[in-house]
C-alpha cells in the first residue's frame, strides 16, 4: 500500500467517522442509563490523557533531539500532582460536584462571590492561552499530513485541517447543552483515541529498538551532551518546566473539563491517581529511543518533530507510518475537540450569557430560548477558536518547534493558579486579589511571552523586541529591568507568576470580602467539614414560581425543568402544582441551572427574576454566622470541659480539706475527753478515797481537798477555753476594742507574771518605746494573749540563764509587741501546727498544758483587728510577735 | 466528622511519597545522579528518573487500595 493524500484523508474521514458513531452511541445508550463501564475508573483514566497531544505524540521526540531529558519534566509534573491528588485534585473534584462547576473560569468565579467579571478575564486569558495550542494542533496535522503526503501549500492544509476539526468539535460537543456540562459520548471518543495514541507510539517505539539491534545498540556511541541537553540540564528551566506542567494538568481548561467536571465518580480519581502516570510512563519510555534513532539515521535539517512519522516511512514501513499518523491525528483531535467545548462552555456562559441577560430581559421576563442561545454561542465560539488558532498558525509563521509553543500556553493557564490554590485553601483571598492577580500576571506574559512568540508580527515590532519600546533598554519584552541572561522562558514565568502573587495576596490582604465571598470563601475551603449546608430559615422572598419554571424551561429543557420542579414540589410536602419559593427551592434551583450556565449566570438570572438576591443577604451573613458559630461553639465545649474537669479538681481539693477538717475534729473531741479525764479521774479518786477512808488523818484530808479544788479549777479554766476559743471561732464572741495604750498593757502584763518568772529565776526584760502606743483593741484580751505568750516563755525556758524580752514596735500603722525568748523557740515545722488546738510544742512535754492557749491568743488577736505569727530571726531562732493596728491608722482605714 | 479525616496515616504515607518524589527529581538531589555511566547500555541518568518515577507509580498504587480498602471496611462508600 502506497500512501497518498487521498488516502490519508479517506482514512481520516473513516477514523472520525467511527468515533462519531461511538460518540453517538454512548450518548444514547447513556441517556437511558446504560453503558455502566463508561463510568469506569479507566475509561475516566483515558480521557484524562487528553494531556497528551500531538506536542507530545511529535513534539517530545523533537525535544528529545534538540534538549535532551528535558522532555521528561513536562510528564513529571502531572505525575507529581497525581501523586498527591489526596490534597489538590480530591478537593477541586468535590468542589466540582458539590458546586456544579462547569469550568475553571466558573471554579474561580463562583469562589470569589460569583463574580462575573472575574470569569470574563478567566475566559479571556484561557482563550488566549489556548489559541498557541491550537496552532500547535493544526501544525503538527498539517505538517505529518505533509510528511506523507508530499510538501503543498501548508497554509492551505492548515485551513482545511482546521476547518475540519471545527466541524468535528461542533458536530461532537454542541449536540445538546447537558446538565452538568457532563458528555459522554465525546469522553467515550477521547477514550479510544487516548489508546490509539498510545499504541501507535509504543508500537513506532518497539520497532525502532527492533530494528536498530537493541537499546544498548542505540545508546552505544551517543555523547552525553545529546542524551543531557547540554550541561545544566538540572537548572531552573528543569525546576520550572516541572512546575508549569504540574500546572497544566489543573489549570489547563481542557484538563479541568475532564478531570473535574466529567468526573462521575470521585473514586476514579484513585484509580487515575496512578494510572495516569502510568500512561505517561508508557506515553514517555520510548522518546529517548525514537529521537537518537532519528539524529543518527535521519538526513541533516529533518525535522525532529516529526521522527515517529518519518522513521517508519524511511524504512518502508507504510501501515506502520499510517498508524503513527493516526495516533497523532487522535492526539490532536481529541486535544481540540475538549479544549474548543472547555472554552467554548467559559464563552458563552461568561460572556455571552450576561450580555445576553442585560438586552434580554426588562424587569421581570426572561424572554427567548436560552438553550438555543447557549448552543449557538458555544458553536460561533468554537469556529472563532479554531479560527484564532489559525491565526496564530499564519502569524507565528508556524516555524517553532512544537514544545516551545505548548509552553507559552502553559505560562498562560499558570496565572490562574495563585487564584485557584488561594481560592481553595486561603479563606482571606477575596475577589479583588484574584481580579488584580490575573491581570497584572496576564500582563506580564503577554508582553515576556505570548507577543514575543510572533517574532514581530503583532504589536511588539522586530525593534521594540530587541531594543525595547521606544529604545528604553530596560523594557525589553525578553529582559525586563535588565534582567538578562536567562531563559526566556523562565524570565517569563518569574515576572508573571511572581507579579501575580504578589498582586494577589497583597490585595486579598489589604481589602475586605463581601459578605457573599464570604460564604463561598467558607463552602470552598471547608468543603469536606460538611457543616456549610445549614439551611437557614425562609426569609419571606418575593417571587414567581411560575417565571422561574419558565426560565428552567428554558435552560434545562422542558422535561427536565418539570421532573426538577414536581421533586421540588414533592419534598415540600405539596404534591401538586409548583413549589414554594422558599430560599431553598431558590439555592437549589440555582445549582441545578449552573450546572449549564455556570454558577455566576445563574445567580444573575434568578436575581432578575426573584427581584432580590436569592438569598437574602442578613442570609448570607446568617449561614457565614452559622459555621462560624459551630467552630464557636465546639471551641466553647472544649472550654466547658475544661472548666469542668477543673471543677472536678476544686471539689476534690475541697472534699480533701473537709476530710482532713473532719478528721481534725474528731481529734479534738478525742483531746477534749482526755483533757477532761485527767482532772476527773484524781477528783474521783480523791473524793472516794475520802467517801470511803474513815480513819485519814486531818492533813491528809486537807490535801486531799487542795488536789480536787485545783483539779476543778483546772477543769473550769479548761472548760472557760474550749467555750472561749469555740466562740472566738464561730464569731460569736465579742471583743469590743477600743483605743488603748499597749504600753501599758504591756507593762501590766509583765507586772503579772513577774512572781512567776522571779519563782524560776528568770529575768524579763522590757524593751518599749516611750509615751504610749495608741493600738485598737481590747486591754483584757490583750493582756490576757500576753500573760499567755509570757508564762508560756517562762514555763518552757530550758536556758541554764534563762531570759525573756519583750519588745514593742510601730511603725506608724502596726503596733507589734514580740516575746523573745532565749529558750530555743519553735522550729519552723511546729511554727506551721503550733497554733492549732491541742498543739504542744517540743518543749511541752515538761509541763501539761491544755495547747489551746495560743489557738486562742490568735483567735483574740485576729478579732481585735491584728493577728499572731511566729518570726524567725537570722540564726534560725524564733519569738512571737502579736500585731495591733496603730489607732489612727484604723480610722485611716475605715475612710 | 467527615471522611477525610479517617484515614490520616495513608495520608501522611501520601505526603512522604509526594515529598520524596519532589526531593529526588528537583535539582539539587538529582544532579547527584549526572552520572556519566551506562546501566545496560541505558546512561545512568535515564535509567535513574524513569526508576524513580516507576516507584511513585508503585507507591500510589500501593497507598490508593489500602485507602480504598479501608473505605470499603467501614462500610464508607461515599
Amino acid at each position: 500500500m502506497s500512501l497518498s493524500g487521498d488516502v490519508l484523508l479517506g482514512v481520516c474521514l473513516i477514523y472520525v467517522a467511527i468515533l462519531f458513531g461511538v460518540a453517538f452511541v454512548v450518548d444514547r445508550s447513556a441517556r437511558r442509563g446504560k453503558f455502566r463501564w463508561l463510568r469506569s475508573p479507566a475509561v475516566y483514566t483515558l480521557s484524562i490523557s487528553v494531556y497528551c497531544t500531538s506536542w507530545t505524540f511529535y513534539g517530545a521526540v523533537g525535544s528529545a533531539a534538540r534538549n535532551g531529558l528535558e522532555f521528561v519534566t513536562i510528564y513529571l509534573g502531572p505525575t507529581l500532582v497525581f501523586v498527591g491528588w489526596w490534597w489538590l485534585l480530591r478537593k477541586l473534584v468535590r468542589l466540582g460536584q458539590e458546586q456544579r462547576i462547569t469550568s475553571i473560569a466558573d471554579l474561580i468565579s463562583s469562589r470569589f462571590g460569583k463574580s462575573p467579571s472575574l470569569a470574563v478575564i478567566v475566559t479571556l486569558i484561557a482563550a488566549t492561552a489556548t489559541t498557541p495550542y491550537i496552532a500547535l494542533q493544526l501544525q503538527s496535522v498539517t505538517r505529518s499530513y505533509q510528511a506523507v503526503a508530499g510538501e503543498g501549500d501548508s497554509l492551505q492544509t492548515a485551513f482545511f485541517v482546521a476547518v475540519g476539526m471545527a466541524i468535528f468539535t461542533i458536530l461532537f460537543g454542541t449536540r445538546n447543552v447537558d446538565a452538568n456540562e457532563r458528555h459522554h459520548g465525546v469522553v467515550a471518543a477521547i477514550a479510544i483515541e487516548a489508546v490509539v495514541k498510545l499504541v501507535a507510539l509504543l508500537a513506532v517505539g518497539l520497532f525502532v529498538v527492533i530494528t536498530a539491534g537493541g537499546v544498548g545498540e542505540i545508546f552505544a556511541d551517543v555523547p552525553s551532551e545529546v542524551v543531557y541537553g547540554g550541561t545544566d540540564i538540572f537548572g531552573p528551566r528543569w525546576v520550572v518546566l516541572t512546575f508549569l506542567s504540574a500546572t497544566a494538568i489543573i489549570c489547563l481548561p481542557r484538563q479541568f473539563q475532564v478531570t473535574v467536571v466529567e468526573n462521575a465518580d470521585q473514586r476514579h480519581l484513585e484509580t487515575a491517581s496512578w494510572l495516569f502516570p502510568l500512561y505517561l510512563f508508557g506515553m514517555c519510555l520510548f522518546i529517548m529511543p525514537i529521537a537518537l534513532v532519528g539524529l543518527k539515521t535521519m538526513p541533516v535539517g529533518s525535522n525532529p518533530d516529526l521522527y515517529v512519522l518519518t522513521l517508519p516511512l524511511a524504512a518502508g514501513r507504510d501501515e506502520l507510518a499510517l498508524l503513527a499518523f493516526l495516533g497523532g491525528f487522535s492526539s490532536a483531535t481529541s486535544m481540540v475537540i475538549v479544549a474548543a467545548i472547555a472554552v467554548s462552555t467559559m464563552i458563552s456562559n461568561h460572556i455571552v450569557m450576561p450580555i445576553a441577560l442585560r438586552f434580554m430581559s426588562t424587569g421581570r421576563e426572561v424572554s427567548g430560548d436560552v438553550r438555543n442561545l447557549l448552543l449557538t454561542s458555544r458553536r460561533i465560539s468554537i469556529a472563532l477558536i479554531l479560527g484564532l488558532g489559525f491565526l496564530y498558525f499564519q502569524l507565528s509563521g508556524g516555524s517553532d518547534a512544537l514544545a516551545a509553543i505548548g509552553l507559552i500556553a502553559f505560562v498562560g493557564v499558570a496565572q490562574f493558579l495563585p487564584s485557584l490554590l488561594g481560592g481553595i485553601f486561603w479563606k482571606g483571598a477575596n475577589r479583588s486579589g484574584a481580579l488584580g492577580g490575573m491581570v497584572v500576571g496576564a500582563a506580564f506574559w503577554a508582553y515576556t511571552l505570548f507577543l514575543p512568540s510572533f517574532d514581530g508580527a503583532v504589536l511588539l515590532s522586530r525593534d521594540v523586541l530587541e531594543a525595547g519600546p521606544w529604545g528604553i533598554a530596560f523594557l525589553r519584552p525578553q529582559a525586563l529591568m535588565g534582567l538578562e541572561g536567562i531563559d526566556p522562558l523562565v524570565h517569563a514565568v518569574v515576572w508573571s507568576l511572581g507579579g501575580n502573587v504578589l498582586v494577589f495576596v497583597s490585595i486579598s490582604t489589604l481589602t475586605r470580602q463581601s459578605p457573599i465571598e464570604k460564604v463561598q470563601a467558607i463552602q470552598f475551603v471547608d468543603v469536606f467539614s460538611g457543616s456549610h449546608a445549614a439551611a437557614a430559615p425562609f426569609e419571606g422572598t418575593s417571587g414567581d414560581a411560575e417565571a422561574l419554571f419558565v426560565l428552567a424551561q428554558r435552560i434545562l429543557g422542558r422535561e427536565p425543568a418539570r421532573v426538577l420542579f414536581d421533586r421540588l414540589a414533592y419534598q415540600q410536602g405539596n404534591p401538586r402544582g409548583l413549589p414554594q419559593v422558599t430560599d431553598q427551592m431558590l439555592q437549589r434551583l440555582e445549582r441545578e441551572l449552573a450546572g449549564s450556565v455556570g454558577a455566576a449566570s445563574a445567580h444573575a438570572m434568578l436575581t432578575q427574576i426573584v427581584g432580590q438576591t436569592p438569598i437574602g443577604m442578613t442570609q448570607l451573613i446568617n449561614i457565614a454566622d452559622e459555621t462560624q458559630r459551630l467552630i464557636e461553639t465546639s471551641r466553647q465545649l472544649r472550654e466547658k470541659s475544661a472548666e469542668f474537669e477543673n471543677a472536678a479538681q476544686q471539689l476534690r481539693e475541697a472534699n480533701e480539706l473537709l476530710r482532713s477538717i473532719d478528721k481534725r475534729k474528731d481529734d479534738f473531741l478525742s483531746q477534749v475527753s482526755h483533757e477532761l479525764r485527767t482532772p476527773m479521774t484524781s477528783i474521783r479518786s480523791f473524793s472516794e478515797i475520802l467517801l470511803e477512808t474513815q480513819d485519814i488523818s486531818e492533813p491528809q484530808r486537807s490535801r486531799f481537798l487542795a488536789i480536787i479544788n485545783e483539779e476543778s479549777n483546772r477543769l473550769t479554766r479548761l472548760l472557760d477555753e474550749i467555750l472561749d476559743l469555740s466562740h472566738l471561732e464561730a464569731g460569736s464572741l465579742e471583743v469590743p476594742c477600743t483605743e488603748l495604750d499597749a504600753r501599758q498593757v504591756a507593762q501590766s502584763a509583765v507586772d503579772t507574771i513577774a512572781g512567776l518568772a522571779l519563782k524560776r529565776r528568770i529575768v524579763v526584760l522590757r524593751d518599749l518605746p516611750n509615751g504610749t502606743l495608741q493600738v485598737m483593741g481590747n486591754a483584757d484580751r490583750l493582756r490576757q494573749v500576753l500573760i499567755n505568750l509570757l508564762s508560756n516563755a517562762i514555763k518552757y525556758n530550758t536556758s541554764p540563764e534563762p531570759e525573756i524580752s519583750l519588745r514593742a514596735e510601730t511603725d506608724g500603722y502596726h503596733t507589734t509587741i514580740d516575746v523573745i525568748d532565749n529558750g530555743g523557740g519553735v522550729s519552723r515545722i511546729e511554727a506551721h501546727t503550733i497554733f492549732e488546738k491541742f498543739a504542744r510544742g517540743e518543749r511541752g512535754g515538761l509541763d501539761r498544758g491544755a495547747g489551746l492557749g495560743l489557738a486562742i491568743s490568735r483567735a483574740l488577736m485576729q478579732a481585735m483587728g491584728g493577728d499572731l505569727t511566729v518570726e524567725f530571726q537570722a540564726d534560725g531562732t524564733s519569738f512571737f510577735r502579736a500585731r495591733l493596728l496603730v489607732a489612727d491608722a484604723r480610722a485611716n482605714a475605715a475612710e | 466528622m467527615s471522611t477525610n479525616d479517617q484515614t490520616p496515616r495513608s495520608r501522611e504515607r501520601a505526603a512522604i511519597l509526594l515529598l520524596v518524589g519532589v526531593a529526588l527529581l528537583m535539582p539539587p538531589l538529582v544532579q547527584i545522579f549526572e552520572i556519566n555511566v551506562k546501566i545496560a547500555g541505558i546512561p545512568f541518568t535515564l535509567v535513574y528518573l524513569f526508576g524513580v518515577w516507576a516507584i511513585l507509580i508503585a507507591g500510589t498504587a500501593w497507598l490508593t487500595r489500602t485507602v480504598s480498602d479501608r473505605d470499603r471496611d467501614s462500610g464508607d462508600v461515599g
